[in-house]
């Protein structure tokens, strides 16, 4: 399947969501073409991946329209749109909801503590999407465990991780063929 | 006021600015140590290589209470603006969220300009140990949440800390280089077969092919100076003494910084920082980590060049031997290896013998 991950944090910017995103890309890779088209510049590396960067030094209009265009590029080659949840990422999916038929799967991998408008955005893009998966309650078990050379870690954790990590995938994963046959 | 270049001139500066002080600071309650460990010793030469550094003191006193405190006192005028910078660097330091709890700044007792002086005083933080005499792991922790902290702020995200990051400066890609582009030129006074002029022509060399690799980490709040003199612990919460070496640039400056400090210092602290990069951060991060340590030993033997020229007898063999040293640990650095033990040991040899008793002195409990 021909996959574009749309996300507003991606390596080296240093946060949580962030991290995830790489491991999301990292494993989709396996078994799907996979795409990025994120906010910022000169993303971290993922080997297959293609990148589309949009840099966030641009005033908020211009980089919202940049990104509605880009997706709007992307929609012929894409089966699927992986929307993580934010103003920044879901007004430009919204809009591109109404000029494509592309399946979008919104992630909300943060809570929504922002104001009227965006749950405004939120409300209506949750109308148009096709499938929504949550990593509120799971996020912090699909961080990867550091590695420190002189503490021991627990010895669960990454194992725990891995297995947290099957299971989500398995999860967007029958979301991506459950509503791409019906 | 005219750059001090002498250790006689410099004595000469400490006894007529700490005779006009004292009557000063007893106004407002606050008397001088006896002993001045930080006026002493090779203290004169130390200039700032990488920006413009203003002559000021820094004096241990007590208040009437005779409790421990900090004096930093100066009549020039840059040294005067390098205060009150950092006073407000210090300041806007606590307005980014993320520092909250891991940068503790010593509390501010009296800020004030008067007779000419800019006087800043702060209490004193008594620390139960050094930090180089903890136990490795303790250290390594201390590190690592403090350069973790740094990292949580990008001035490429947040229209408040992009603000903010014109206070306390921005050095992009290009910046680092034009500056290694300068260290060529100031090693000039080497003799003309000294192996420092070749590496530093291939640092510039790998930095001007690594400018999108510095350019992928650049934005973040980094502090420059960040070595255990400039910091103490206390209750384990970690005070900054130094906030005017904080700006915004490649995040491995301030990294670079301290493991090329620990070369010599605790070269096990060293390679478990960088065991700790290897395993957990991505590939193109230990690039950026290997061009800023290339960058900032490139700085260290252009800095201890130019104490040449201020230097005599056996301060200038020892400065010598240090260009040496860090010649040597560069050439490692280039091939993605730290120097060996031996050379380690052998110049750490030669320091002991050349320092003098006053820099010893300076040196104590430093780090």
């Amino acid at each position: 399947m021909r996959l574009t991950v749309v996300t507003p944090l991606f390596p080296p910017d240093v946060h949580d969501v962030a991290n995830y995103h790489k491991d999301l890309v990292t494993r989709l890779t396996r078994e799907h073409t996979v795409t990025v088209a994120l906010f910022g510049y000169l993303p971290e590396g993922v080997p297959q991946v293609l990148f589309t960067t949009i840099d966030k030094r641009t005033n908020v209009t211009t980089r919202l329209w940049q990104m509605f265009c880009t997706l709007l590029t992307l929609r012929k080659k894409t089966d699927w749109f992986i929307v993580t949840n934010g103003p920044s990422t879901e007004l430009p999916a919204l809009i591109l909801s109404f000029f494509t038929r592309t399946p979008i799967l919104l992630l909300s991998s943060d809570s929504i503590q922002s104001g009227g408008v965006y749950r405004l955005i939120h409300k209506l893009l949750l109308q148009k999407v096709q499938a929504t998966i949550t990593i509120l309650e799971t996020r912090n078990v699909l961080i990867r465990p550091e590695i420190h050379p002189l503490i021991a870690g627990s010895a669960s954790a990454l194992s725990d991780y891995e297995t947290a990590w099957a299971n989500h995938l398995t999860d967007i994963t029958h979301l991506l063929n459950y509503d791409t046959h019906h | 006021m005219t750059p001090i270049t002498s250790k006689i001139a410099w004595d000469a500066y400490i006894a007529n600015e700490l005779t006009t002080l004292s009557p000063l600071l007893s106004v407002y309650g606050f008397t001088l140590d006896l002993l001045q460990p930080h006026t002493i010793g090779e203290r004169f030469l130390m200039q700032a290589v990488t920006t413009i550094g203003g002559q000021k003191l820094i004096l241990l006193g007590k208040d009437q209470n005779s409790n421990p405190v900090i004096i930093k006192a100066t009549r020039d005028v840059v040294g005067k603006n390098e205060i009150n910078h950092e006073r407000l660097c210090r300041s806007l330091i606590n307005e980014l969220n993320f520092a909250y709890n891991v940068f503790a700044a010593p509390t501010e007792l009296l800020h004030l300009e008067e007779a000419g002086f800019v006087i800043n005083i702060q209490e004193y933080i008594e620390q139960e140990t050094t930090f180089l005499e903890r136990p490795l792991a303790e250290q390594f922790i201390f590190a690592l949440t403090a350069f973790k902290a740094q990292e949580h702020s990008r001035a490429t995200t947040g229209g408040h800390v992009r603000h903010i990051s014109k206070t306390f400066g921005y050095k992009t890609s290009t910046d680092y280089l034009t500056l290694c582009t300068r260290f060529i030129s100031d090693i000039s006074a080497l003799p003309v077969l000294h192996p420092a002029h070749a590496l530093l022509k291939e640092v510039a060399a790998r930095l001007q092919s690594g400018q999108e690799r510095i350019a992928q980490y650049s934005g973040f709040l980094t502090h420059t100076d960040f070595v255990p003199h400039n910091f103490r612990i206390k209750n384990d919460q970690l005070y900054l003494l130094d906030f005017s070496a904080i700006r915004f640039g490649n995040k491995h400056e301030g990294w670079a910084r301290f493991l090329n400090f620990m070369t010599l210092y605790n070269p096990a602290l060293e390679q478990a920082l960088i065991d700790y990069v290897e395993t957990n951060r991505a590939a193109e991060e230990r690039e950026s980590l290997q061009l800023m340590r290339l960058f900032r030993l490139a700085e260290l033997i252009t800095y201890y060049t130019k104490t040449l020229g201020r230097s005599e007898s056996e301060l200038l063999t020892l400065n010598t031997a240090r260009i040496q040293f860090w010649t040597d640990a560069l050439a490692a650095e280039l091939h993605n290896t730290r120097v060996s033990r031996e050379i380690v040991t052998a110049y750490q040899s030669t320091r002991d013998t050349l320092r003098s008793d006053e820099e010893k002195r300076r040196q104590q409990g430093l780090h």
